[in-house]
Parts: C-alpha cells; sequence; structure tokens
C-alpha cells in the first residue's frame, strides 16, 4: 500500500520534472522527468514497456526496469494535466487505467533509429555515433546506442553480468544510460588463432567460427535472430536507437550476409548517415562508391553525409561538396574538425602511445600477444604520465611504472613475455619501480599457471609464471568470474570500482590488494606486497577511481598530480562527451538533422 | 610503353607497386625511368643537380639508373610549417600551378624521349573533385599526354569497392577511357572471398582487376615518417633485393603482362 501511497502524494505535488538531487537519479537515464518515481499505472502489464521477472522472493513481479515511458517529459506533463483536469485525486481512480490508454495511444511510438555508417574502418562511427548520442541526450530524449556486430577484442562486462565490446559501454555512458545491457551489442567477434574467431551472443559465449561458417551458418539463423530481438528491445524502451555500423556498408561481395549494415537498418528502419574521413585522401570517391554501390532500397535510407577529421579549413571543400549532393542527392551535414581527444581505443591496432617526456612518468605496458582490457589505462592519459606499449626490453628497463596488462590466453603470453626477454627485464625492475598485472597480468606474476583441462590453452599445461607472487593459477570447468566490483584499496585506503572477467581463479598467500563488498561481506582480493612495488588484481578498470591511481603513481617519486588527478574517469569521460557533442552541434546542420532524423517521417 | 599507378587514397601503396613494376621491366631488358610530377614531403633525396622525391631515387635504382631530378619535377617540401617548392631542382616559389604543370609536362617529355617505358605516379587521389584544375600529377597529366593509368585501392581499411568505383565514377569521362584496370592491395584474407565483389566492379568501370596484393613488408625510406632505412646509395642493394624478393612473392597473383600490355596501348 506504501506504493499507492507514494502515488497519492505524486498526483497531489503535481509535475516536476527532472529531479537530480534525488540520491537514485537517474534511475533510467539523465534528463529524465521525475514526476512519476512511483509509476501510477504500476503494474501495467504492457510487454510493450514492461516485463515479468522472478522476484527476490521467487514471486512474478512486473518489471519497470528498462521502462521510460514514464520518464518522458512530455509524457509526464501530458500525465499531469490530465490529472488536474479530470480531478483525479486517487490512484485507485478507474479513470487512471483509461488514462493510461489514452496516453499509451497518444505517445507510444517505436523509438526512431539512426545509423551511424562509414565509408572504411576507422571512419569516426563511433565517434559520431557517442556524439549524437550525447545531443540526443541533452535534448531531455532517452537514447540508446546499438552495435548490431562489432569484432573487438576489447570488453566489457553489463552490471546483469553480460559481456559486449567496451565502445558500446562507453556509448551508453555518452547516452547517459543507467542500464546499458547486451542489447546494444548483441554479437561481439573476438578475433582468435587461424582465422577463427569466438563469438559472443547476447552477452554469453555461444561458440567458435571460421569465416564462412560465420557467414553461411550463425548469420542466417541465430544472428539475425539475435539483431532482431535487439532491435525490437531498444526500439521499445529508448526513443531514439543510434546504432553504429561496422567497416564499409558496400562491401559487394558480403553484401547479403552483412547483418552490421544495411540489413540491420533495413530491420530497424533507420535513416542512415555515412561518415568519411578526410584525413587519407580520396573522401569523395569514397563517399561518392559507397552510396552507389548500396541497392537502391537501402540508398533511400542514407539521408545525410558527414566528413569527418578534416585538417586545415573546411571552406577549401565547399565546390566539392555541392558536387557530391548535386550527384548523390544527399545532404552533406557538415565537416567535423579534426579533434585532439579519442574514445577508448577499439582494437589492438591502435594500441595508443603517447610521447614520452622527460619529466613525466614513463609507464610502460607489456605488449603481450592477444591483449585485452585496453581501456583500463584510459584514465591514466589524464594524468602527467607518458604511456608506451611495448615488447622491447629495452623500454622496460627505462621505465618508471610497469603494467602488464590482461590477456586473452595467458599461456601463450607468459611464453612469449619469457622468449621475449621482457619477464627477465621486469623482473630486474623489482623492486625498483611499481608492478601492476591486471586480470591475465596478474596470473602472469604469480609462480605457476595450472591448465590441466586445456581450458585456457588448447592442451592441458602447467607453466611456470613469474614468480613475482607466491599465488596460484589454476582453471577449471565453470571457474572464473564475470561481474562489476567495487571496493576499497586495503593498504591505503580510497574506493575502486570496475569489473571482473576472466577464466582461471588465483589462490595467493600475498597480501590483498583490494576489499571488495559482496553479499557476504569485505572479500580480499588480489595480491599486494608493497616494499617490493608488486600489485596483482581481476579488476580491470583499476584506475578509473583517483584512489589508486594515485597511490601507485606516488610509487614512482615522481608524480606531480594532473588537473585530474582527483577526479573520477566517469567525470572526465562525461566532460569529453560534452565538448564532443559541442564540436558536433557547431559544425553539422542542426536543423536539417533534427528535421530530418529526429522529426517526424513519412 | 607509358603508364601511371594512381590511388584511391594515400598510402595506397603506388610507390612500392610503381618501383615493383620498374623492376619488372627492368629483368624484361626494357630501359625503363620512374616518374612523378608532384610529390609533397617533408624529406627529399640530393641529386648532384638537386633536390627530389626520395620514391623516384628509389625507383630509379630499381630501373638500375640514375635518379635524375626530371623524374620528379615539381617537389613540394614542407619543413617548418613552411612550403618550399623545387622545380626540377631548383627553388622556384615564384611559379603558378599552370606553370609548374607545364614544367613538368616538358620534363615527362624529355624522360619519354631518353627510355623505352615510364612508369609514372599519381599524388594522392585523382577524385579530389575540390581541386578539379589545379591537378597537376593525376588524371589531368595522364590526359595530356594520354597515359594510360591503374587505379590502386587499399583493402586494408575496408570500403576498397567503394573506393575503387567512386574513384572512377568522378573521374571525366575522357579520363575514364585511360583507366585500364585496378589493383587491390594490402590484402589479408582469401581471394576467393573478393571473387564477386570485384567482378561486378569490373562489369560496372569495364576496368580489369590486374590482381591482389598481400600486405607487403618492406623497408623502403619514408617520405614522411622519421623512421624507416636511410635513402641513400649505400642502400641500393637492399632496396633491390628486396624489390626482387615481393615480384617473385606477386609473379602469380599481379598480371605484370596485361599491365604491359595496357602501358603499349
Amino acid at each position: 500500500m506504501d506504493c499507492l501511497k507514494a502515488v497519492k502524494a505524486e498526483i497531489e505535488r503535481g509535475h516536476i520534472g527532472p529531479n537530480p538531487k534525488c540520491k537514485h537519479y537517474p534511475c533510467h537515464y539523465a534528463g529524465q522527468d521525475c514526476t512519476y518515481c512511483f509509476c501510477p499505472f504500476h503494474p501495467c502489464r504492457d510487454k510493450g514497456l514492461g516485463e515479468f521477472i522472478q522476484g527476490s522472493n521467487n514471486k512474478k513481479c512486473w518489471s519497470c526496469k528498462f521502462c521510460h515511458f514514464i520518464h518522458r517529459v512530455p509524457v509526464a506533463k501530458y500525465i499531469d494535466s490530465r490529472i488536474k483536469e479530470l480531478n483525479i485525486t486517487e490512484p485507485t481512480d478507474p479513470r487512471i487505467s483509461e488514462l493510461f490508454d489514452e496516453v499509451r495511444e497518444r505517445f507510444k511510438t517505436p523509438g526512431k533509429a539512426i545509423m551511424v555508417l562509414g565509408a572504411t574502418s576507422d571512419a569516426g562511427k563511433s565517434i559520431t555515433a557517442a556524439a549524437l548520442c550525447r545531443i540526443i541526450s541533452k535534448k531531455g530524449h532517452s537514447v540508446t546506442p546499438l552495435k548490431t556486430q562489432n569484432m573487438s577484442l576489447s570488453s566489457m562486462i553489463t552490471d546483469d553480468g553480460s559481456e559486449i565490446a567496451s565502445i558500446q559501454m562507453i556509448q551508453a555512458k555518452a547516452s547517459r544510460l543507467k542500464h546499458p545491457d547486451h542489447n546494444i551489442n548483441p554479437i561481439l567477434i573476438k578475433p582468435m588463432r587461424d582465422g577463427r574467431t569466438e563469438v559472443i551472443l547476447n552477452g554469453k559465449r555461444f561458440g567458435d567460427f571460421d569465416v564462412d561458417s560465420y557467414y553461411k551458418k550463425f548469420v542466417p539463423s541465430e544472428g539475425t535472430e539475435a539483431v532482431k530481438k535487439s532491435i525490437r528491445a531498444l526500439k521499445k524502451r529508448c526513443e531514439f536507437v543510434v546504432m553504429e555500423g561496422a567497416g564499409s556498408p558496400a562491401e559487394i561481395n558480403i553484401y547479403d550476409y552483412d547483418i552490421a549494415n544495411m540489413r540491420a537498418a533495413e530491420i530497424a528502419d533507420a535513416y542512415c548517415i555515412l561518415v568519411v574521413n578526410m584525413n587519407w585522401g580520396g573522401a569523395f570517391a569514397y563517399a561518392l562508391g559507397t552510396v552507389e554501390l548500396l541497392k537502391p532500397d537501402d540508398r533511400k535510407r542514407l539521408k545525410g553525409i558527414i566528413f569527418n577529421n578534416m585538417h586545415g579549413d573546411p571552406s577549401s571543400l565547399t565546390s566539392g561538396i555541392k558536387e557530391l549532393e548535386s550527384i548523390t542527392g544527399i545532404p552533406v551535414l557538415g565537416v567535423i574538425p579534426h579533434m585532439d581527444m579519442s574514445l577508448p581505443a577499439e582494437d589492438s591496432l591502435t594500441l595508443r602511445s603517447s610521447d614520452p617526456e622527460e619529466e613525466k612518468i614513463k609507464v610502460c605496458v607489456v605488449k603481450l600477444p592477444k591483449i585485452v582490457g585496453l581501456t583500463d589505462m584510459d584514465p591514466m592519459y589524464h594524468e602527467n604520465v607518458s604511456i608506451r606499449y611495448t615488447d622491447d626490453p629495452k623500454d622496460i628497463r627505462e621505465a618508471d611504472m610497469i603494467v602488464i596488462p590482461g590477456t586473452k590466453d595467458s599461456i601463450v603470453s607468459m611464453k612469449w613475455m619469457r622468449s621475449a626477454g621482457i619477464e627477465d627485464a621486469i623482473k630486474k625492475m623489482k623492486g625498483k619501480v611499481p608492478i601492476v598485472g591486471i586480470s591475465g597480468g596478474y596470473q602472469i606474476m604469480g609462480s605457476s599457471l595450472l591448465d590441466d583441462l586445456a581450458i585456457e590453452g588448447e592442451v592441458s599445461s602447467k607453466t611456470e609464471g613469474m614468480g613475482l607472487f607466491n599465488a596460484v593459477t589454476s582453471w577449471k570447468k565453470n571457474g572464473g568470474a564475470k561481474a562489476h566490483v567495487k571496493g576499497v584499496i586495503v593498504a591505503a585506503g580510497g574506493d575502486v570500482r570496475g569489473y571482473e572477467m576472466h577464466t582461471g581463479d588465483t589462490v595467493t598467500k600475498e597480501k590483498p590488494l583490494f576489499a571488495l563488498s559482496t553479499a557476504n561481506g569485505l572479500v580480499d582480493e588480489g595480491s599486494s606486497r608493497a616494499e617490493d612495488k608488486l600489485f596483482g588484481t581481476y579488476v580491470h578498470g583499476l584506475f578509473d577511481e583517483p584512489a589508486f591511481r594515485k597511490y601507485v603513481l606516488s610509487l614512482t617519486g615522481k608524480y606531480t598530480p594532473s588537473k585530474y588527478s582527483n577526479v573520477s574517469y566517469g567525470v572526465i569521460l562525461n566532460e569529453t562527451f560534452d565538448t564532443m557533442a559541442d564540436i558536433f552541434e557547431r559544425s553539422l546542420d542542426m536543423d536539417l538533422f533534427e528535421k530530418v532524423f529526429m522529426g517526424c517521417r513519412q | 610503353m607509358r603508364i601511371m599507378f594512381v590511388g584511391t587514397s594515400s598510402n595506397a601503396g603506388k610507390t612500392t607497386i610503381a618501383a615493383m613494376f620498374c623492376r619488372y621491366l627492368r629483368s624484361k631488358a626494357v630501359m625503363v625511368s620512374p616518374f612523378k610530377a608532384f610529390n609533397m614531403s617533408s624529406k627529399s633525396f640530393m641529386t648532384e643537380n638537386g633536390e627530389m622525391g626520395i620514391g623516384q631515387a628509389v625507383q630509379a635504382w630499381a630501373s638500375d639508373i640514375k635518379p635524375n631530378v626530371r623524374m620528379n619535377p615539381v617537389l613540394v617540401k614542407v619543413a617548418g610549417g613552411k612550403l618550399k617548392t623545387i622545380v626540377n631542382g631548383e627553388e622556384r616559389n615564384d611559379l603558378d600551378r599552370n606553370s609548374l604543370f607545364e614544367h613538368a609536362l616538358s620534363s615527362f617529355d624529355e624522360i619519354c624521349e631518353r627510355y623505352d617505358a615510364v612508369v609514372a605516379e599519381g599524388s594522392g587521389s585523382p577524385a579530389e573533385i575540390n581541386l578539379r584544375g589545379s591537378d597537376i600529377a593525376n588524371a589531368r597529366f595522364a590526359r595530356s599526354r594520354k597515359i594510360p593509368m591503374i587505379l590502386i585501392g587499399n583493402i586494408e581499411k575496408g570500403g576498397v569497392f567503394a573506393g575503387i568505383y567512386g574513384t572512377w565514377l568522378l573521374m571525366e569521362k575522357e579520363d575514364r577511357d585511360l583507366m585500364k584496370g585496378f589493383i587491390i592491395n594490402k590484402y589479408y584474407g582469401d581471394d576467393g572471398i573478393l571473387k564477386s565483389g570485384i567482378e561486378e566492379i569490373e562489369a560496372l568501370t569495364g576496368m580489369k582487376c590486374f590482381g591482389i596484393l598481400p600486405y607487403m613488408k618492406i623497408m623502403l625510406p619514408e617520405e614522411d615518417a622519421g623512421d624507416g632505412v636511410q635513402c641513400s646509395e649505400d642502400n641500393i642493394d637492399t632496396f633491390v633485393s628486396q624489390l626482387d624478393k615481393l615480384l617473385e612473392e606477386v609473379s602469380g597473383r599481379l598480371d605484370l603482362e596485361g599491365i604491359m600490355k595496357a602501358a603499349s596501348e
């Protein structure tokens, strides 16, 4: 009955708009209307909005976790005005359910899909999609990113334990969404050995495929199904779905099997924007060629072109743009200047090394084979450090701090480090500089790696680790973890927040690095030997909060804080999105964008 | 015999493929010279008559001849944010685009007289429609001297079919007749996957696919980057032996005879 009381109070209070002061704000998305924190229509049982789930007491209950309907500003305003007109004062008033039908009829439309395509890889799709998400979010709408199929080794865990590509998680932050789930990247492909790939479907491992079986078996069945399901779910949930294509949509040799581009656009009924990178030259040719190679029905979806990464004066392009517009009949929405900012790296091909500078702390990250968790280092780019990804023992010897990152194959990585002379170089730095192992890197720092069941490797094996920690990692069936975690640094205090994603578990005799909060209270995690400056943990994202950054960087003896040293990475990222959105808004014809992509569609 | 390699973008692989083709013609005992009308670079090679582009110096060595400034008549050097125009080895900042073009043409004519074959290289993409009219190095040049062109598409970042088709579409109609074919460069995968796409582009444009080349690791001097091998006569053997090895690797994947035929038209 408490809920009814709350609804009654809401009815009496009237419309309030967003309520950023609430400690739960935003429970769904930033900018949401909080007038009806308790929904007067609950449980509406409308499967187009919510769903029945198994509650904590094992009873069926109606979940509104993914329903944004009541939080849309125009919806809340309208309900409030109708309640006043009808003079409704009690939540039990039978006219409430009539009002629900009326509001649903008036406002419930599936979300509009906008798809960002690229003429090539690295065209700037991800950044464009992120900027559009932020722009739309700032206008007060609920918006979600979506990439139906992403090939990347960089993945993260959603709060419901699904594994998806990191970049979509980051775009969800640009969208200011509270609960991104597997639907924003239903298919994640991780390259493996010999052209084979591991497919993660709906956030869970599905199987290994070669190119042929992927396109001919997986795509037409499970793949297409998953794409349809995700698009349906997200369009139901949000007012706008900003989709991102993969590679070029004009790969005519695989056109009909391509569920990352025009097939997805068709399913979502998306209007598309083509992004072309100016940096390599030939941009007009790539733009025109892409448009002309799309099938006629697909071409109709293409409603705008963006030229990206322009060095120099965009007015030098004017005559070319006019000609392109007249040939294609598609407007150029704008030219985005080259930006000195980037989103976290999507794949290992673009490891971002920054230039070493004398006065900066030199952080060396070992370029392991099948390196993962690339986003772990992102917060460090905002400290007074230079970051170098390296496979050269010489760099290790000159480092002020060493990071052994995550890897998709710890055993292969360990053997590689041994043969490349990296292991030896790192051991010689023990005690002199901080050495941090993350996930696979942590496993490597231990004394042995036991893979009796051939889970990590292809054959059963027992491998000697670096022996920096008295810790043993072994792989068992159903071992490992995928979860969000938070806790504190045991030795120094201060928060840590992140996620674990690993196969294999480690038993350590060292002091713990973190104490993580779990349902069963605080649990020790990782290994720490502060006197030798050795740290190992399974927690990805360990540098996101300032405390651990400060703790290890101080141990270098060269630490000078930057203006971001006390700022958590979430806040930095948020600022980055705002800046990016500003640049896009200034560079694009926003009236045209709103009219064509956000307005009513024919 | 005259041929010009043009690219769908920078870094498509023009310089290496042209050098390789020079080497191939040399192996057929053809007297060949490289040529690039216009080069923009931060580094250069110093001959006794002045500076020229690094790529053309290497291509000259591949042709078993001495680098000569006429092989790269117009070199724009970028140094410390300033542009310096070098024409046939001498600094000339007073010339407009049209006179530069005339200088390039006369150097080309001179080279043609002295050699049986000229292997030319375009600059950037030939389809920069905003720069039409001021083009020195690409279609306008090929048109003036009726040089057959071969378009190189870099598949590394995807969109290669769009890049090739779009470039062809943006060429003037009379220039399209000179576009004899295309090469897909820097490919990692299985050729069979590309087949249907290549056939479609051949049908759409009438250009012929002369081959699919793998990603080739080669240590030639870089024109802009700081690293790479020193562009010096001491390294001629290194360059030439690498090119010979590459030629061996791509024989069977690249229709060299076909290109020779196109060059003779």
